[in-house]
């Protein structure tokens, strides 16, 4: 008999499967679509609803931000159970909720004592089907993203990878970023009907796909999502996002960075196509980032092990659902090494693209793969992964699609991927050379006030 | 299901409360069996946190522990113990804080010949790669320099965590000091490794498959018998009134982060009734807590407002705690981030308030009731996997305390009386240390020493009658300090 908190599949064998027995995936006739995931975790269960909204939808003009805004406002829930109602009972519940927004979607993330999953299943279909917003809430909410916006700014390594994509997309919606312009958050208090507008169009049942992993029996799970999200109804809208031109040439940017202090800063991208878990393309892509940026890859050995030139390094592909870029990372010890840094990294582009080491890409694939089953004895990376891995529409098991191409990248395919990204209109590299540090004030500077 | 085959074995006793015995045992160890397993949990967690860094080399015990792992074990390089944890896509890692190290490894069960024997030679049999030691003494200069400098948040955090302690073994970061950095010396990691490193500092635990449990002692049993390193509380710097810190930051928002010392740890009997209170008022990351209500919902004032009754660090860009960091003396604590500097006096004043009523007022009824359900039910989905179940129980056998996810039974118990009677002893708040990290300091301890009302600058908001009157009431208020300095940064950790 299976006992408890078993890793979820056998994992001593190559040709296991990342997820276990019974895992279902339902699409219901309105375009939902359910993933039910049973772990072995009493008494816990991650539910997450994956909305296929993020800012790449904000394509009219002065909307920038309006998607993680309305990460925001879903949680002010309905007229029924509003903000503070709501609230309430998912606390005598004892669900944690939290939420995040990103280029392609938004996420509503859920942790549930299993005892409370039936009602919690009505609760969010509750806020999803008859969402309500005033004008005074979206002016209170506005403030918080506000602030939000200012903690953004205070990100080095944030700020470098948003003035990247500000220039190597200019007209894809990767352009801006996330939390949206200054101006078009300043703008945010008064923008209540571009906000339902944009609610209308993209909170619909076929752009919503709902994840729960953990100790669940999937057949009643399936018929309590049945029951109360049955009626949401889809939308018939279709939209266009622009599509970059492809790139002919190499970009370059010296970030624009009046912070305070930091390390120089290379974020070294490489233009690579959309991510499709069951494309072989993908794929490889991802075990590069691991031939790369892999705990023991030779590049990180050199750069932060045998040369100390980076104090950090990382990075890779982030799965972006249109074109995008795959970043390494490097924090710099000295600005003085990125030429060198550079060069190293070009170097081992190279190494792959002419000379692709076979026995290397197998030990880095099966620790990979290995290392990914290994983490799955959470409910919450599970729900991650599959939501993840299933944006194009595809069921939960095309995780074992992913972890089979995976497996069979051989060095052919490696050594089209490194050849791509040795191309000059591949790249596009943004480097921050913080200004030199002023000198410090002594301490006879500090100021002292006492209370009259 | 969990099997604790063995809990304890050996009693621990708590670290700061018994003088330092040397003993040929470990402190104690903990067993958790997952029938049919296939993974191996492993935890080592010593009593030897940035606490015990003598004067002159803070930074030492981070430096030391950040080497066992990186350093080189037993015959392998640094390189090799890299290489052969990758092959095994094995984990270990290493959670320091003021009094605790903790190693937290996680392998295939079927790699336990290999994986147990390197996890005990990290901490047995550090081979102390000279190069390795180097590159992390840069780093650790780098982060307290540089980084630590230009994150507004952690800068606000670890400024008062150090104003708050001072003078008191907690009075440094836990990566130590950039001036004693600079000259540390891996001589001095490996003599703090050999005394702080013994057998009687050290308990383990395993879980999953377990059957590596005798490996594990063994390997362990290589440390030297001695005497553990006194943790024994000491007093920390009392705080009369309400003293301000000021810092220049780099952002253009500004962060409030205050507290004082408090002696409710997870021994004591209040705890339960104390956790659920601030639980109430402000829980990490939650937005039911009156803080968060008040501040952010109602008035947009910024992201969120906590309040901590253990010192918090959170798990990467999760919500959930990092084990691993009890201290033997916790402090109380609230956390207002960022703010639009106009509204930054204003926000102070109204947490300040909300604090008072907190403890004049306390809880109602419905919130006690709703507050004490989710907490209940929240102890069974805070260890989701069998790694952090571990961690939990190691925890409470380290510090000799119950375990936070046996602590149902007493929170359901609670009476709201009890409740609202712990934060009236306890919570102090005309008696706070408080750091703001700003982008003009001056002008800002100057509104705030000034008797001149500080209104909320509302952006569109139209707030309700009730709220108007708060409103007007927070920004005719004196936030009643009794000092005020600006402290230049780049001193702080040096």
């Amino acid at each position: 008999m299976p006992s408890l908190f078993l890793l979820l599949a056998p994992l001593a064998s190559a040709q296991s499967t990342l997820l276990p027995d019974g895992v279902e995936t339902t699409h219901f006739e309105n375009g939902l679509t359910l993933h039910v995931i049973p772990t072995p975790t009493p008494g816990v269960v991650s539910w997450q609803t994956w909305v296929d909204v993020g800012s790449k939808n904000e394509v009219m003009e002065g909307t920038t931000g309006l998607a993680h805004l309305f990460e925001h406002l879903m949680f002010y829930g309905s007229a029924d159970l509003p903000r503070q109602a709501r609230e309430d009972e998912l606390l005598r519940l004892g669900v944690s909720e939290n939420a995040w927004t990103w280029m392609d979607e938004t996420v509503y993330t859920a942790v549930v004592p299993a005892a409370s999953l039936e009602r919690v299943v009505e609760i969010e279909a509750d806020r999803f089907l008859n969402f309500q917003v005033s004008a005074e809430q979206l002016q209170r909410e506005s403030g918080a993203v506000y602030g939000e916006y200012r903690m953004s700014r205070a990100s080095a390594w944030g700020m470098s990878d948003e003035q990247l994509y500000a220039a190597a997309y200019v007209h894809h919606p990767y352009h801006h970023p996330t939390i949206g312009w200054e101006a078009d958050i300043q703008a945010m208090p008064t923008a209540i009907e571009d906000a339902r507008d944009f609610f209308a169009m993209w909170y619909r049942p076929e752009r919503t796909r709902i994840v729960v992993s953990g100790d669940v029996d999937p057949l009643q799970v399936k018929a309590w999502v049945q029951k109360s999200w049955n009626s949401w109804e889809v939308n018939s809208e279709t939209y266009v996002v622009p599509i970059e031109p492809v790139a002919t040439e190499s970009l370059r940017i010296q970030v624009d960075w009046s912070g305070g202090p930091t390390s120089p800063l290379l974020l070294a991208g490489y233009r690579m196509p959309s991510f499709d878990p069951a494309s072989t393309e993908s794929a490889a892509w991802a075990v590069m980032e691991e031939l790369l940026t892999g705990p023991t890859a030779p590049l990180r050995t050199t750069l932060e092990r045998e040369t100390g030139w980076a104090l950090d390094f990382g990075g890779g592909d982030p799965g972006f659902t249109d074109p995008h870029l795959f970043v390494l990372s490097v924090e710099l010890s000295e600005a003085d090494h990125l030429t060198q840094v550079e060069a190293a990294i070009t170097s081992e582009l190279t190494r792959w693209a002419t000379q692709p080491n076979a026995a290397e890409l197998k030990t880095a694939q099966e620790h990979a793969l290995r290392a990914m089953r290994l983490r799955l004895d959470d409910p919450v990376a599970v729900s991650d992964l599959v939501g993840r891995m299933t944006r194009g529409g595809a069921p939960a098991r095309v995780v074992e699609t992913f972890a089979a191409n995976y497996a069979a990248v051989d060095v052919d395919a490696i050594a089209a991927v490194a050849q791509t990204m040795l191309l000059a209109s591949s790249q596009a590299t943004a480097v921050l050379l913080p200004p030199a540090a002023p000198t410090p004030p002594s301490t006879n500077s500090a100021s002292t006030q006492e209370q009259p | 299901m969990i099997a604790l085959l063995a809990m304890a074995c050996i009693k621990p006793t708590p670290p700061g409360l018994s003088p330092a015995q040397e003993r040929e045992t470990l402190h104690a160890q903990v067993v958790q069996e997952l029938e049919g397993s296939q993974v191996i949990y492993l935890q080592a967690t010593i009593l030897a946190g940035s606490a015990a860094d003598p004067i002159g080399q803070e930074g030492v015990a981070y430096l030391t522990a950040r080497m066992l792992r990186e350093g080189g074990a037993g015959a392998r390089s640094s390189a090799e113990v890299d290489a052969l944890l990758s092959e095994m896509a094995a984990t270990v890692q290493v959670i320091v804080d003021k009094d605790l190290v903790t190693f937290r490894g996680k392998a295939l069960a079927s790699d336990a010949d290999r994986f147990v024997p390197l996890f005990t030679d990290m901490l047995a049999n550090p081979a102390w790669d000279v190069t390795r030691f180097e590159q992390l003494r840069e780093q650790s200069i780098q982060r307290l320099g540089t980084r630590l400098l230009a994150d507004t948040e952690s800068l606000g955090d670890a400024a008062l965590d150090s104003w708050l302690n001072e003078g008191h073994p907690y009075g440094h970061t836990v990566q130590g000091r950039t001036g004693a950095l600079e000259v540390l010396t891996l001589e001095e990691a490996q003599a703090f490794y050999a005394k702080a490193y013994v057998r009687e500092a050290v308990t383990i635990g395993i879980a999953g498959d377990v059957a590596a449990q005798g490996a594990l002692i063994e390997g362990l049993m290589a440390l030297p018998v001695g005497r553990r390193l006194n943790p024994t509380p000491r007093s920390r710097p009392p705080v009369e009134g309400r003293a301000l810190a000021i810092i220049q930051g780099s952002g253009d928002s500004v962060g409030w982060h205050m507290g004082h010392p408090i002696d409710v740890d997870r021994d004591h009997p209040d705890y339960p009734a104390l956790l659920l209170g601030l639980s109430a008022f402000g829980e990490h990351r939650q937005s039911w807590g009156t803080m968060f209500q008040v501040m952010r919902t109602e008035r947009g004032l910024n992201y969120g407002d906590y309040a901590y009754l253990e010192h918090y660090r959170q798990v990467g860009g999760s919500d959930v705690q990092e084990l691993g960091t009890l201290r033997l003396q916790p402090q109380f604590s609230m956390w207002l981030r960022p703010i639009q500097p106009e509204n930054a006096a204003f926000a102070l004043k109204l947490a300040l308030t909300l604090v008072e009523q907190l403890v004049e007022d306390g809880l109602d009824s419905g919130h006690f009731e709703r507050m004490q359900q989710s907490l209940v039910k929240r102890t069974q989905t805070m260890a989701r996997d069998p790694g952090r179940r571990l961690g939990f129980a190691v925890d409470a056998a380290v510090m000799g305390h119950p375990n936070r996810l046996e602590m149902g039974p007493a929170l359901q118990a609670l009476t709201l009386e009890q409740v609202n009677s712990a934060l009236r002893t306890h919570v102090h708040p005309d008696k706070l240390k408080i750091v703001g990290v700003a982008p003009e300091p001056e002008s800002l301890l100057a509104t705030l020493f000034e008797d001149s009302p500080t209104p909320i600058v509302y952006a569109d908001v139209t707030p309700s009658p009730e709220q108007d009157l708060l409103d007007q009431r927070v920004a005719a208020s004196s936030a009643q300090l009794i000092s005020g300095v600006i402290l230049p940064a780049q001193d702080l950790f040096r």
